[in-house]
């Protein structure tokens, strides 16, 4: 199964347009060291723009690494990158979040992040657990750091989080040491990746570049990831973001490489529509699916592994429309053959945390993921022998061959309502969104993940007490 | 293990080939009839009917079982197996679906029932007619349509006039059929699905009567 947007034509006459941006415009890199690797690799530079001749893109593009894995502190939880695996991860952060005991907005903390972490160590199909929270009460810099720690108590998976800035990124880089066990086993075996936001239209935040200086030393992978939005930050045509959100993620790529040669990265193409009516983002319309399925035969034309944003939605509840907007989106692009997917358990448009939704959202994975196992289609399965044993009129519920295969034929929701009338009435007739709070509540209270060791803890802590020292 | 717990087993995975086979082995071995079906047969069921409640086994894999669990019995003499009670049941008069009533007479027989099938289109006389041969306790209907459910009621009044009110109990079932209905044609007992209808049967054959 495999669903295309783009025609061959299309995707090169893409690549043309971003390349012609790329050197007809240029991007804004506010920072000098990168400006003047820029420069010495055949970039023009004046000021803070830069101009990248089409040599420099397509010698990037061949330099960077394309496939990597991230580890969780238990290795076996792994997220693959580049080899045709679907993987899915929680948001990364939130400034607010939806308080279960009010059900109402306020400031997300670390410990947030904990609970966040400890949930998804819960959900088997979340790959990668988000921080879900940028912490309020501490400084953002210090935040990164403590929300690391405080994840790593909670799960044992691949962390999703921000890398703030240069200097807490050498912290978060000791606590990966400290949890590896050694410098090269953390390389080996990288917990997290920074996440390389360019600020549409073409521009580089300082700071996010900055970061990369630090984590080159782990050679972490690098997604790549700007956030166009159509008729705003891009063209209000589809065609006209893709090409922008391509070029900036070009450009993003020839600086990993300039910082790194050799790195490896991911193809973020993450560009979202606009709402006219209301100037807020569009996180899950039509639109997305279109331009995610786009970005991926894009990113996969490069060869290099592609996350986007689908199975999102603008609805602040786990409702029809949080079904229906996440459940197209994601459909599509895991028909696309994206490698990763998300990020989940967002309120709306960025607008909080809902581990609801994040419940939610699981549930539809397990969906997606059926749909993409296909159809298992050979002689047994087909079935010739059990339809002339029963014959008209008969049932095929009592025979030997449907009991060796619903299991692996069938998949088996956990939240979605299948019930009798009156089964489902005596339950309580719960919608979803009761459901999916109910299942939120039980793994929270049931879950218990392993343990950090005593010692990685006692290491972890002594980091984090200097990084208070230092940046809170 | 023992060759009893071999057939629990085999009963339990719904072999219906070993099943047969252990059950014969353990007559040659000497045990003794009864000791077969209740140690060995009877226990598996037990197994097979709690994971079927903890929603281990689907009901596929509970009628697999329950076809081993006869092919077992079926070497048995009649002496030996108990029914807990006597079901009449079909698809009642104008209504030819009978997927349905097939899956509850399917499993009513695995709960240990014996289960007098009419099969379908089943006129009310039809239906007093062999709960009376059969010393029946339950006359179980099911009805596919809207249009075909009345004759649920006229089977309901044709036992009153029959005099079969005290002694047989009446359950209905189907997709248009509601616990409302039920009363309202002053029927028994209303089951949404195939499993409820056994442990509806079972509550109305019990001594204790049925809730």
């Amino acid at each position: 199964m495999q669903l295309n947007v783009l025609t061959d034509s299309q995707i090169r006459r893409l690549h043309e347009a971003s390349l012609h941006i790329l050197e007809k415009v240029g991007v804004q890199v506010p920072h000098p060291e990168v400006r003047r690797r820029f420069e010495e690799a055949g970039a023009k530079v004046e000021g803070n723009l830069v101009v990248i001749p089409e040599a420099l893109v397509v010698r990037s593009l061949e330099q960077a690494g394309k496939s990597f894995t991230i580890y969780g502190r238990d290795r076996n939880k792994q997220a693959v990158f580049g080899e045709g695996k679907r993987n899915y991860n929680s948001i990364s952060g939130e400034a607010l979040w939806i308080d279960d005991d009010t059900g109402q907005r306020r400031y997300a903390s670390a410990k947030d992040a904990g609970t966040a972490a400890r949930l998804v160590d819960a959900l088997p199909k979340v790959t990668i657990a988000g921080a879900m929270s940028d912490p309020h009460e501490l400084s953002p810099e210090y935040g990164a750091a403590a929300c690391m720690a405080e994840m790593l108590r909670n799960t044992t998976k691949p962390l999703g989080l921000w890398f703030h800035n240069r200097t807490v990124s050498r912290f978060m880089v000791e606590i990966m040491i400290a949890v590896a066990g050694t410098e090269e086993e953390a390389a080996k075996y990288p917990l997290a990746y920074p996440f390389l936001e360019p600020i549409s239209p073409l521009r580089f935040p300082f700071a996010g570049v900055d970061a990369l200086f630090e984590t080159a030393r782990l050679n972490l992978p690098i997604p790549i990831g700007p956030m166009a939005q159509t008729g705003l930050s891009a063209p209000g045509t589809l065609a006209g973001t893709l090409a922008v959100e391509n070029a900036e993620i070009l450009a993003g790529i020839c600086i990993t490489q300039l910082v790194n040669p050799g790195n490896a990265v991911c193809y973020g193409g993450v560009c979202h529509a606009f709402d006219m009516r209301t100037t807020q983002m569009i996180f899950a319309g039509p639109e997305q699916a279109l331009m995610a399925v786009a970005m991926t035969q894009m990113g996969k034309h490069y060869g290099l592994p592609v996350y986007i944003n689908v199975g999102l939605t603008d609805s602040k509840v786990a409702d029809a429309q949080a079904g229906m907007e996440a459940g197209i989106t994601l459909v599509c692009g895991a028909l696309a053959g994206a490698d990763i997917f998300g990020h989940f358990g967002i309120c709306g448009v960025d607008q909080a945390s809902s581990l609801d939704m994040l419940v939610m959202q699981h549930e539809l994975i397990g969906y997606v993921e059926r749909l993409m196992h296909g159809i298992d289609f050979d002689e047994e399965t087909l079935g010739l022998a059990v339809i002339e044993e029963v014959g008209p009129g008969g049932s095929f519920i009592d025979q030997e061959h449907t009991a060796r295969h619903f299991r692996k034929e069938l998949w088996f929701p956990k939240l979605l309502d299948r019930q009798f009338y009156d089964a489902w009435l005596s339950g309580g007739a719960k919608t979803m969104a009761h459901r999916c709070r109910e299942e939120k509540e039980r793994l929270l209270k049931e879950h218990q993940p392993e343990p950090l060791p005593e010692d990685v803890a006692k290491a972890v802590a002594e980091i984090l007490s200097s990084a208070r020292r230092e940046l809170d | 293990m023992t060759v009893l717990d071999d057939l629990k087993q085999a009963i339990i995975t719904g072999n219906r080939e070993q099943a047969k086979a252990l059950t014969q082995q353990a007559l040659e071995e000497g045990l003794e009839a009864r000791a077969i079906v209740v140690d060995g047969i009877a226990a598996a069921m037990e197994v097979v009917g709690e994971k079927f409640r903890a929603n281990e086994f689907f009901v596929p894999e509970l009628l697999i079982a329950q076809r081993a669990m006869k092919e077992a019995l079926s070497l048995m003499s009649e002496a030996e197996v108990d029914h807990i009670g006597t079901v009449v049941i079909g698809t009642v008069k104008g209504d030819l679906h009978d997927i349905g009533k097939n899956l509850v007479a399917a499993m009513l027989e695995g709960a240990g029932f014996k289960v007098v099938d009419l099969g379908a289109d089943v006129s009310p006389e039809q239906f007093v007619a062999a709960a009376k041969d059969n010393s029946a306790q339950v006359i179980a209907m099911s009805a596919l349509l809207t249009t075909t459910m009345g004759s649920m009621r006229d089977t309901v009044q044709a036992m009153s006039e029959a005099g079969l009110n005290d002694s047989v109990k009446v359950i209905v079932g189907g997709a248009p059929v509601t616990q409302n209905y039920a009363d309202e044609i002053k029927a028994h007992g209303y089951a949404p699905d195939a499993a409820s209808a056994v442990e509806k049967a079972k509550g109305l054959v019990s001594p204790h009567g049925c809730e």
